[in-house]
């Protein structure tokens, strides 16, 4: 004999009570076993489609704008001893062979048969062109269909760089489908996480790189098809497999120079390859330059070349104010030394605005066009002149006005081609020439330099990764995304918060019935002389083992309820996880932290019941009178109306008060309205609920007797408990019925239009497949797209793409994408209203340890994890790593998913990130948006130009947050159903203390119907008040999203319905069940 | 052995027990008879450390009830005293065994000699066949004798039985009697019986009535009074 088997005896013997609190402890346990379990599904199936989208994958150097030798990627494999695939990946669109059907932001990846080899289709491997299942539904296409893909032609010259072109800029490919891959497999192959498969086009890599000019080249190289691939060794071997050619640059001898030329493909050397080059011995280094007119007075020479050297041709001792020019512009310009000569050349504004300045010099020397002077290759390949024959045919990026080239200017391009007309010094030259591309075109050795060695030694100082070429572990950063993405296990639990506390509830209610049907039992061992502790140690262990007989069913019935919010997850409740389809998953620690978690909650909730029922005296218990004292009733009742009266006071002035707030309300936009319902809503259940309290206090009036009144005597005598029963029911119902207020449907409100609004007073917000280089604000710029008649105002984003950081992705994004736009913008328009931090203006300011940042506080609060100050590394192009540092948040707006910094921050970290890709529009109130949007796209179709209503986008975000809210209103009911349980344990419990009572009844000739049918009012009364005042208030707080279509008053009116329904019947079923014939029983033992 | 000495005690501002006074010694046994409500069950509760006096003290070998902490009081109940309620108040989920040994069970672990003499005092009052049974298996006097046997396996100095033979009939009424009385005599143990029932009354040597709340001496006069 010990306390475990007193209490196993116990167990046994009280087993039919136990019985149903042991369903309860399995409840609360299935719930936590399921939401962590649908926690684990979700990230199970993040990490399969990560293992999909990765393949075996592990590495990935995916430069921004760079393009390489694809035979980097065999040598980089040779290296590792690992697979390695050359990729070409563009951006492009894809349209159906009849442009019925398009698909913007679709990837369209050059790859060859190493990257099915990564992909686990090697035996398989796809020939032809390949899309992903998600880009085939969208254009409805199948195999064998030809489709049209236009992609954007990668330019080695910054689009965006003086002189570069931005007219050719894509290239367009009309190719049938050869095999449709499922997004289970490769084919949803993407370096950014994210559980919507992206838009897939796979062509053949020769294919793609000759439809964009650039055979033999890539821009991704992806490692991966064996274990423990690191970084680091991956960069030791691109380092030692990188050649000048992969960063775009390239040796050019010059035998009439005696020179031997490092130049580069895009014009510009990078910074960290001119510094490397200069470090060699007997470098010069050389800038040319476009100049739109060499000027005397009002003489002018158009459109000439203007070399920066250092050495011949300059004289010696230059001065930073003087030019050199040579016979045939000082013959033109009739210039005579010291004249002064302006010098007019455009630089590249923001928005790739051409700004014309103008330098002035002392002209210090004429130089015949001979020696150092006579030499054309001083010209770097500017696009679109170096192969022109002649003048006219220069396709530059720049505004050439042809009207002002002469014949003698044809001329001089005939005979001289780029030979420059003017020299400076170096330092001059990169002064007003420098910009973020570079600051030279060419670095000039001697002849007979060594070629090899020279390579070889710019190439230690200058590291791949300083240009911008480094491995990252894409596996990792998915494992990372995975892993820290969103907790729906933790998300479920919140959400299930009332079927939770309805479990416990029940546990408690029904353990507490249990105890106080064996008060005599425990009177018994009160008096023979446990101690209460004693006592409570054995209920407790009683407790413990019904705990633990409640977590095996439990974590059976938590499978099962995994597997409804699954279905739901992926139906109904998809709006929550962003279209994945998520997949059952289960991990054994969860089912047995679930199972624990729900036992020992139980065990807290039966704790908190043992200790109070341990606390009544034993003598009281011996003699099986009711446990606690009951109310008082008095017949003058004046003590209590003293109290009721400051208690109805109170009432009256939440009344009140409810009522001022909702005439204040009136006043105010319709926006700001909600929150004023909630508040005056809160008021009123307060109210009416102090209303009750003062109700149940007041003794009852001696008058005509009636079963109702009967009824009301009797929920006056457990005046407490009858209180808590309408107030948990009340708070519940008004909780799941107000709830629905912060739903919210952009759609249908017409204050978007307001700057302070979620869309910042913007109609569109718009993304392109392929950057934008014309200002869309300039008539010029228009013309050229197309977008003459449109009437629309622009500002324009510039895009470092990364993760998506909203809550349409459920992984946890490592590197958000970046947003750069000029924040006089948005400051002057006042668009978006901060709620915390500094405004726009902030994002100019220049702060050496962190580039500031503005993002959306959804985005980075839950999306990043992060607050106001906090930062978030990246890496710029040039491999430095720099710092984000969090200033400003705005609120619930279309700016989710990204982080926005300043332009002038933008281009300076990623230099060769060219042009616009996405786009807040403004279209004046005057005019028809939606035509707008519709010729907007139209006009830019080819560069996948998606123009979305800002309100249609925000209503995309706000799906997330509606849905949740749903499922918390249908968990929530389901736990008030579950809790309506509770009721009928409430009537048990009521009855049993009441036996002697209704024993009398009986005796004087009660009907036990009669007696059935009292017990069932007075239980019924406290039903219909709790939920009848839980339901008014709710209804108020709800009164402003009448007007919405998607408010959702039906399913709430069934919700309550049932409520009701299941509360009126356990009521009737636990009246009928605790009068069945105990009553005359308990009268004999009187 | 017990010492009450002036004790009163009210319920709700009414008063059941005036100035009580009462001494017992080692091994005697009395009888409280009183009419219903005259507060004899109060009495047994304030001797049997389920309740305590507004005034006035109880002392047990010496040492004042009053004065002493509920889990004393739990210790005092389990050591010095053995309850026989009129409604046995067996545990219906234990055997009569068990129940028994409940007591002991109260206070720490359960010996095997504990376990001995559980089944020799059950032996003793003629239930040796019925160990194992549940009180649902056993008649109304079998029940009652093992509440005496419970109240008993502490070997406490004092017996309080509350109506013994409220619940019993005349049979097995005067069995339990008789079992009381012997078992006074064989254990030593003192023994308080609170009856209406003057038959069993009439069979202890020292009777007192309660009147009123106030204690008096029926009979013949006590030697301890």
């Amino acid at each position: 004999m010990n306390i475990w088997r007193l209490a196993t005896r116990g167990l046994w013997f009280h087993r039919r009570t136990h019985a149903a609190v042991i369903l309860g402890v399995a409840v609360a346990a299935a719930i936590l076993c399921g939401a962590l379990a649908v926690g684990d599904s979700v990230r199970f199936s993040l990490r399969q489609m990560a293992n999909a989208r990765l393949g075996q994958i592990e590495l990935a150097l995916a430069p921004h704008d760079r393009l390489f030798r694809a035979k980097l990627a065999g040598e980089i494999g040779q290296e590792l001893k690992a697979a390695a695939a050359p990729v070409l990946l563009l951006r492009g669109t894809a349209t159906t062979d009849n442009s019925e059907r398009r698909a913007n932001r679709v990837q369209v990846c050059g790859v060859d048969n190493e990257f099915w080899k990564l992909g686990d289709l090697a035996g398989v491997a796809p020939s032809g062109l390949v899309l992903n299942e998600q880009l085939a539904r969208q254009l409805a296409v199948k195999i064998g269909d030809e489709i049209v893909l236009r992609v954007e032609k990668p330019a080695l010259l910054g689009r965006d760089a003086p002189l570069s072109k931005d007219q050719d800029s894509l290239a367009a490919l009309r190719l049938p489908i050869a095999r449709i891959l499922p997004d289970s497999t490769i084919g949803r192959f993407s370096l950014q996480a994210n559980q919507v498969p992206p838009y897939n086009a796979f062509v053949p890599l020769e294919v793609l790189q000759n439809a964009v000019e650039q055979p033999k080249r890539a821009n991704q190289i992806l490692v991966g098809g064996r274990a423990l691939l690191d970084v680091k060794s991956a960069e030791t071997a691109l380092a030692k497999r990188f050649q000048l050619t992969d960063s775009g640059a390239y040796w050019r001898a010059i035998p009439g120079q005696n020179t031997l030329e490092l130049r580069s493909a895009r014009v510009f050397l990078d910074p960290a390859l001119a510094s490397a080059a200069m470090k060699q011995a007997e470098a010069r280094p050389v800038l040319t330059y476009f100049a739109n007119a060499i000027q005397i007075g009002t003489r002018r020479v158009p459109y000439s070349m203007v070399a920066g050297v250092q050495g011949a041709p300059l004289p010696s001792g230059m001065a930073p104010d003087e030019i050199v020019l040579n016979a045939w512009a000082a013959q033109d310009l009739r210039a005579k030394i010291g004249d002064s000569v302006a010098l007019r050349y455009f630089v590249m504004g923001p928005g790739r605005r051409l700004e014309e300045k103008t330098a002035k010099f002392r002209l210090r020397a004429i130089v015949p066009i001979s020696g150092a002077a006579r030499d054309p290759n001083l010209m770097p390949d500017f696009p679109g002149m170096a192969e022109a024959e002649n003048c006219r045919d220069w396709e530059s990026g720049m505004d050439v006005d042809f009207t002002k080239i002469r014949p003698q200017d044809e001329k001089y391009w005939d005979a001289h081609r780029g030979t420059p007309k003017a020299f400076l010094s170096i330092e001059t030259a990169r002064k007003l020439f420098k910009n973020r591309f570079g600051d030279l075109t060419a670095v000039r050795y001697p002849l007979a330099a060594n070629r090899a060695n020279l390579e070889a030694t710019i190439l230690q100082s200058a590291s791949p990764s300083q240009l911008g070429l480094s491995f990252v572990s894409v596996r990792a950063q998915a494992q990372a995304a995975g892993t820290q993405g969103m907790d729906f296990g933790g998300l479920f639990l919140a959400l299930s918060f009332f079927l939770i506390v309805s479990a416990l509830l029940l546990v408690a209610l029904l353990f507490a019935l249990g105890v106080e049907n064996r008060g005599r039992e425990i009177g018994t061992l009160l008096a023979i002389g446990f101690t209460p502790q004693r006592v409570r140690r054995l209920l407790l262990c009683e407790g413990a083992l019904l705990a633990a007989l409640g977590m095996l069913p439990g974590a059976l019935l938590g499978l099962l309820y995994t597997q409804i919010v699954l279905r739901g997850l992926n139906s109904i409740w998809q709006g929550a996880v962003g279209a994945a389809q998520l997949q059952f998953h289960v991990e054994p620690s969860s089912l047995v932290g679930g199972m624990a978690g729900g036992a020992i909650m139980a065990l807290g909730a039966i704790f908190l019941v043992v200790r109070k029922q341990v606390k009544t005296p034993a003598r009281v218990l011996l003699s099986g009178a009711p446990a606690a004292p009951e109310t008082v009733f008095s017949a003058n009742g004046a003590k209590s109306v003293r109290g009721s009266g400051r208690l109805f006071m109170v009432a009256l002035a939440m009344f009140a008060a409810a009522v001022l707030l909702l005439l204040r309300s009136a006043t105010l936009p319709a926006n700001q309205q909600p929150s004023l319902f909630f508040g005056a809503a809160a008021l009123l259940l307060g109210a009416l609920l102090l209303s009750c309290s003062v109700a149940l206090q007041e003794s009852p009036k001696s008058g005509a007797m009636s079963l109702l009144s009967l009824a009301g005597r009797g929920l006056r005598r457990r005046r407490g408990r009858s209180l808590a029963v309408v107030a948990l029911l009340a708070c519940a119902s008004f909780l799941i019925a107000a709830i629905g207020v912060f739903r919210h449907d952009p759609l249908s409100d017409d204050t978007l239009r307001r700057r302070d609004s979620g869309t910042g007073g913007f109609a569109f917000w718009a993304e392109s497949a392929v950057p934008l280089y014309q200002d869309l604000n300039d008539a010029k710029g228009r013309e050229k797209l197309g977008l003459e008649s449109v009437t629309a105002s622009f500002v324009p984003l510039r895009v470092r793409e990364g993760d998506d950081a909203s809550c349409l992705n459920l992984n946890r994004a490592q590197t958000p994408t970046l947003w750069g736009v000029n924040p006089a913008q948005l400051q002057t328009r006042g668009a978006f209203s901060i709620i915390k931090g500094q405004n726009w203006s902030a994002l100019s300011a220049v702060k050496s340890d962190a580039i500031a940042a503005i993002g959306d506080e959804n985005t980075v609060m839950w999306g990043l994890g992060k607050g106001i100050g906090d930062t978030l590394d990246y890496v710029d192009e040039s491999g430095q790593p720099f710092r984000v540092r969090i200033v400003g948040l705005v609120n619930k707006t279309i700016l989710q998913g990204g982080l926005i910094i300043a332009e002038d921050n933008f281009v300076r970290l990623f230099p060769s990130a060219s042009g616009y890709r996405a786009f807040l529009v403004d279209v004046p109130a005057s005019k028809n948006a939606v035509r707008a949007g519709e010729e907007m796209t139209l006009a830019l179709q080819d560069f996948g130009l998606e123009v979305v209503p800002a309100a249609r986008r925000l209503a995309l975000f706000q799906a997330v947050e509606n849905t949740y809210l749903a499922v918390f209103q249908a968990l929530g009911a389901l736990g008030l159903l579950l809790g309506s349980i509770g009721l009928g344990v409430v009537v048990l419990r009521n009855v049993l203390e009441r036996r002697g009572e209704l024993a009398v009844l009986t005796a004087v000739g009660f009907r036990a119907a009669t007696l059935r049918r009292l017990i069932f009012v007075e239980h019924a009364l406290l039903a219909a008040l709790g939920l009848g005042f839980g339901a008014v208030s709710g209804a108020l707080a709800a009164l402003p999203s009448l007007h919405s279509q998607n408010a959702p008053f039906g399913t709430l009116l069934l919700t309550f319905g049932g409520i009701a329904l299941s509360a009126l019947l356990w009521t009737a079923l636990a009246a009928s069940l605790a009068l069945r014939g105990a009553t005359l029983e308990t009268l004999r033992n009187e | 052995m017990l010492e009450i000495s002036n004790i009163s005690k009210s319920y709700d501002g009414d008063p059941v027990l005036r100035d009580v006074s009462l001494r017992l010694d080692a091994g005697a046994a009395c009888a409280i008879t009183g009419p219903s409500g005259c507060g004899k069950s109060t009495l047994l509760n304030l001797i049997g450390a389920l309740d305590k006096p507004d005034s006035g003290t109880v002392l047990l070998d010496g040492k004042d009830l009053s004065l002493m902490s509920e889990n004393d009081l739990a210790q005092v109940r389990n050591q010095s005293l053995g309850f026989v309620f009129q409604l046995h108040h067996l545990l219906p989920q234990c055997t009569a065994l068990e129940n028994v040994l409940l007591p002991v069970l109260a206070n720490g672990k359960v010996t095997p000699e504990h376990e001995k003499r559980a089944r020799r005092l059950l032996g003793r009052v003629g239930l040796e066949a019925r160990i194992n049974h549940f009180p649902g298996q056993l008649s109304g006097g079998e029940r009652q004798r093992v509440a005496v046997v419970r109240a008993l396996i502490n070997q406490p100095k004092l017996l309080l039985a509350d109506e013994p033979t409220g619940a019993l009939d005349g049979a097995s009424a005067e069995n339990l009697a008789q079992l009381l009385l012997e078992l006074n005599r064989e254990e030593g143990v003192a023994l308080i019986v609170v009856t209406h029932a003057p038959d069993l009354a009439a069979q202890l040597p020292l009777r007192f009535e309660l009147n009123r709340g106030v204690l008096q001496t029926a009979r013949e006069t006590a030697k301890s009074v």
